[in-house]
């Protein structure tokens, strides 16, 4: 360490000011963006629960924070996100397992089709599912009703179950995918020494492995956990009707009781205050129960692990995954295709009620087009203005190590603790003429906005995690060789973090092309999303025809998604 | 790629700009069914092919939120006209200054009844609030026909209507309804104590019916008659007594960016080239000189009277007393 530092303070020496000035640009940029992006919302929602036209005033506050109803949601979201990570961390682990370490066929296939769940939207397979089982009409609810005679609907999804359900089928593969790229990376010949010294499979699993992979579990949990506690669109679709209420329908709810009076905006962020804390316990908690180890014992080399015979257990447990995609991806799918299809949402699913007048509308429709259009311009402009900030907080944070990097780092990941429907409060609170006059509301420069805060942290821990691995000695060589600081910059640090930066602008860009949750407060006349136009037609009740768009908003995803690996892919080859 | 990326993304950016500035633009916000608004969309740029007519669709509830913000932000409203269902809605918008008085010159035909005294509004169709059976559940002879008839234990749990937070027609009967002697909060209380159900949006209530989640539902003659006409099982008619029919007002707003193709467009809808648009959409017109099934005048004789007034100055109490009664 001193050797480095001592390096470090060398070339610092040869650069003279040169290098300082550098970094302090880099430094300060930073730091006024996230000011703008990020501190301004969150300071307008804390300043407007508190204070009114200028003077603090706690009681609105208290009134939120003690209502029955507003407790209740708050209760309904822990429970609902706690269960949900349960069982979807056991779901993720025990399939990256699966897929991972065993040797169950068509393993290649398999592990593709289980990252399909994580790009079907969570709230078109709450719609789906609504469809089936709705706890009065659901479809398949019917016909079980009709094939064994029974006098009551056999499955209720409108419930907390059927929420938690939903969720945990859409997010379980945020912890698979961490497991299995760190099972991966794993050094075999740990557990192979286990072996050797005599324990058991079963000691390996539960000694070894599972202990090695826990930081994957954790941080796959905890994305379980984060997204569940700030979701929209599965309790609204699920719950509303039932009076079934999260913190984020929550807000929603009470700011159209209110006409949408200023009044009820405050309200809202109270509530979002109240949503934040939440978050902030359910963070402490995680980290209490699962804190996170880095273990060096995970190489970045890839090594062949032995894999696990499976023996009899092959064949069911094949089956087992294969049903499990059928169940969460395929008959959702069929059931949204079928509907939008249908003349009339209520009509038995049979051919002489089909037609492709929906898909007329859909397409005959103002919204439908411009929608498409917004969310491919918000989610490709969000993608890349997040790549480059991302990366260049990454870089501030790891490399140039300013006083004050560790408010810099919590700042940037704030909005991933933050919920979308509180972004867009602030959002809103911020950018609608409050401040200095700078109106974006109705413009699509407000959901960007929100975007960029919300999906800032995505870009910047995958950028982050990169040059982490960029050993500074790196960077010290080119220096040291006589490459000028940026030289040393642009021709090895970003050039090694380049696929990450490309994979960090793939995660936004993606989750955002489907997202609900944050721009269901931010829409206006010209503004609409994809998934806002979706929800809306639904919740209009034109839900054949929120069938239709959704079959055309799950065909885009599929295409956009297709074209992501094959570029990804290229990009490696290279 | 990147260039790829860079080439789309320049292209996404001009078209979601050139969009906002095409000449010749009239922007209305209306809570109306989409393919009624679609109707008149057509209909209107192609008498006028000169002006881009757009519209911007939501729930009532919401595009009062979403006009309260508009207005709270930098203080304009972002359409020129605004076409809701609720005529109290409009006492509220005419006291916060948002609306631009015009008596459209096509008024000769429309009953002063429908018109605001000062011309800041006009009723531009008439919506009737009714009760919806689910015909695979229920025979036409059973269905409900009073209002106090939904209060019958067999309709226990198998009612829905839709929130009154959400739609403004709902709320205006919400609101005529608690207004009422003969109802009033009771009615409230007692049709929550029979399990009734609420739906975030119009159509939506008259799609749980139609879908068998409910067999009867409070809901709209047009909406209805639009799902009949698609092939939706259900079935609609008006209660035969203290009928609810709110007169759905369309206004201009103050300082809109396209107050002359407003002023052209609110024309047009008063037509009666216009309001046969309505008509073969289902709607009821307000002109005197359109020809339609519905018989407005034998609905008028069963009317309840309500006191514009007392809406005005206690509609948010109504609507707290509701929630509270809901347990919202």
């Amino acid at each position: 360490m001193k050797r480095l530092g001592g390096v470090s303070a060398e070339l610092a020496a040869v650069d003279g000011r040169k290098r300082l000035n550098m970094d302090k640009v880099m430094t300060v940029v930073c730091f006024v963006l996230l000011l703008i992006i990020v501190v301004i919302p969150i300071v307008m929602i804390i300043f407007n629960a508190f204070f009114n036209e200028g003077k603090l005033e706690t009681q609105m506050f208290v009134e939120q924070v003690t209502d029955g109803k507003n407790l209740e949601a708050m209760w309904n979201t822990l429970k609902i996100a706690l269960f949900a990570t349960i069982f979807g961390t056991i779901m993720g682990v025990f399939y990256a397992w699966l897929l991972g370490r065993s040797d169950i066929p068509a393993k290649g296939l398999m592990r593709a089709l289980f990252n399909i769940p994580y790009m079907f939207p969570p709230f078109l397979g709450a719609m789906a599912w609504d469809m089936m089982f709705n706890g009065r009409s659901g479809y398949i609810n019917k016909m079980l009703r009709d094939l064994f005679g029974l006098t009551q609907m056999p499955i209720n999804i409108n419930s907390v179950w059927g929420i938690v359900f939903v969720e945990v089928s859409y997010y379980f593969p945020f912890v698979f995918m961490q497991v299995v790229s760190a099972l991966e990376r794993m050094d075999p010949t740990l557990e192979e020494s286990a072996r050797i010294a005599g324990a058991k499979q079963r000691q390996v699993i539960w000694k070894i492995t599972l202990p090695l992979v826990k930081p994957a579990i954790s941080a796959g949990a905890l994305l379980i956990l984060t997204t569940s506690l700030a979701h929209f669109g599965v309790p609204s679709i699920l719950g509303y009707a039932k009076g079934i209420y999260t913190l984020p329908t929550r807000i929603y709810a009470v700011i159209y009781n209110s006409g949408g009076s200023f009044d009820g905006i405050r309200q809202g962020a109270a509530l979002s205050v109240m949503l934040v804390v939440v978050v902030a316990l359910a963070l402490v908690l995680q980290n209490k129960i699962l804190s996170a180890g880095n273990y060096d014992i995970i190489k970045g080399k890839s090594m062949r692990p032995t894999l696990i015979k499976l023996r009899g257990a092959k064949i069911p447990l094949f089956l087992l995954a294969i049903l499990t995609l059928v169940l969460i991806v395929i008959v959702p799918l069929v059931m949204i295709v079928l509907v939008s299809f249908l003349k009339a949402y209520g009509l038995p699913i049979e051919f002489k009620n089909f037609t492709f007048a929906q898909y007329e509308k859909v397409f005959t429709a103002n919204g439908t087009i411009a929608a498409i259009r917004n969310s491919l311009f918000v989610s490709i402009t969000a993608g890349i203005v997040c790549m480059f900030l991302g990366t260049l907080v990454a870089y501030v944070v790891q490399k140039i190590r300013p006083k004050g990097k560790g408010a810099l780092e919590v700042i940037s990941m704030l909005p991933y603790a933050i919920p979308g429907t509180v972004l867009s409060i602030g959002v809103i609170l911020a950018w609608s003429g409050r401040i200095v006059g700078i109106n974006l509301y109705n413009t699509i420069w407000i959901i960007l906005v929100a975007y960029m805060a919300r999906y800032l942290s995505f870009s910047m821990k995958t950028s982050s995690a990169a040059l982490l691995q960029v050993h500074s000695s790196l960077e010290e060589a080119a220096r040291v060789c006589g490459a000028s600081h940026t030289e040393s910059l642009k021709d090895i640090t970003l050039p090694l973090i380049r696929p990450a930066m490309v994979s960090g602008f793939f995660l936004i860009f993606l989750p955002a092309m489907r997202e609900v949750t944050t721009s269901i407060l931010l829409y206006g006349p010209y503004t609409r999303t994809l998934g806002v136009q979706i929800y809306s037609l639904r919740d209009a009740g034109m839900i054949p025809q929120a069938a239709a768009l959704a079959t055309v908003a799950i065909g885009i995803i599929i295409i956009l998604n297709t074209i992501v690996t094959k570029i990804t892919k290229d990009r490696k080859g290279v | 790629m990147k260039k790829l990326l860079a080439l789309l993304l320049a292209v996404m950016m001009v078209l979601s700009v050139s969009s906002a500035f095409a000449a010749g633009k009239v922007m209305l916000y209306s809570s109306m069914q989409e393919a009624q608004l679609q109707a008149i969309e057509k209909a209107f740029e192609a008498k006028y092919p000169d002006i881009d007519m757009e519209y911007y669709y939501a729930g009532g509830g919401k595009l009062v939120t979403k006009m309260t913000t508009e207005a709270e932000g930098d203080g304009q409203i972002a359409c020129d006209l605004v076409w809701l269902g609720d005529p109290s809605d409009y006492e509220a918008f005419k006291a916060n200054g948002w609306l631009l008085p015009y008596v459209s010159p096509e008024t000769d035909h429309i009953a002063k009844e429908y018109m605001d005294a000062e011309g800041y509004y006009t009723a531009g169709r008439l919506v009737t609030m009714g009760i919806a059976w689910n015909i695979g559940l229920v025979d036409e002879a059973d269905a409900p026909k009073t209002w106090n008839d939904l209060l019958d234990p067999k309709w226990n749990n198998q009612i829905i209507m839709t929130d009154p937070s959400q739609a403004s027609t709902t709320k205006y009967w919400m609101a005529a309804m608690m207004q009422s002697e003969k109802y009033g909060e009771a009615y409230f209380e007692a049709l929550k104590a029979n399990g009734v159900e609420l739906e975030s949006g119009t159509t939506a209530t008259h799609n749980r019916v139609a879908d068998s989640s409910y067999m009867v539902g409070i809901c709209l003659d047009y909406v209805s008659a639009n799902l009949i006409a698609e092939g939706s099982p259900i079935q609609f008619h008006y209660t035969t007594d203290d009928v609810i029919t709110m007169t759905s007002p369309i206004a201009m707003i103050k300082g809109c960016a396209n107050e002359e193709n407003g002023k052209i467009l609110m024309d047009f809808i008063l037509s009666k080239e216009g309001q046969e648009v309505l008509v073969e959409n289902n709607l009821v017109s307000v002109r005197d000189d359109v020809e339609m099934q519905v018989d407005t005048s034998a609905i008028a004789a069963v009317n309840m009277v309500v006191d514009y007034n007392d809406l005005g100055a206690n509609l948010q109490n109504y609507l707290d007393n509701f929630n509270k009664i809901f347990n919202k």
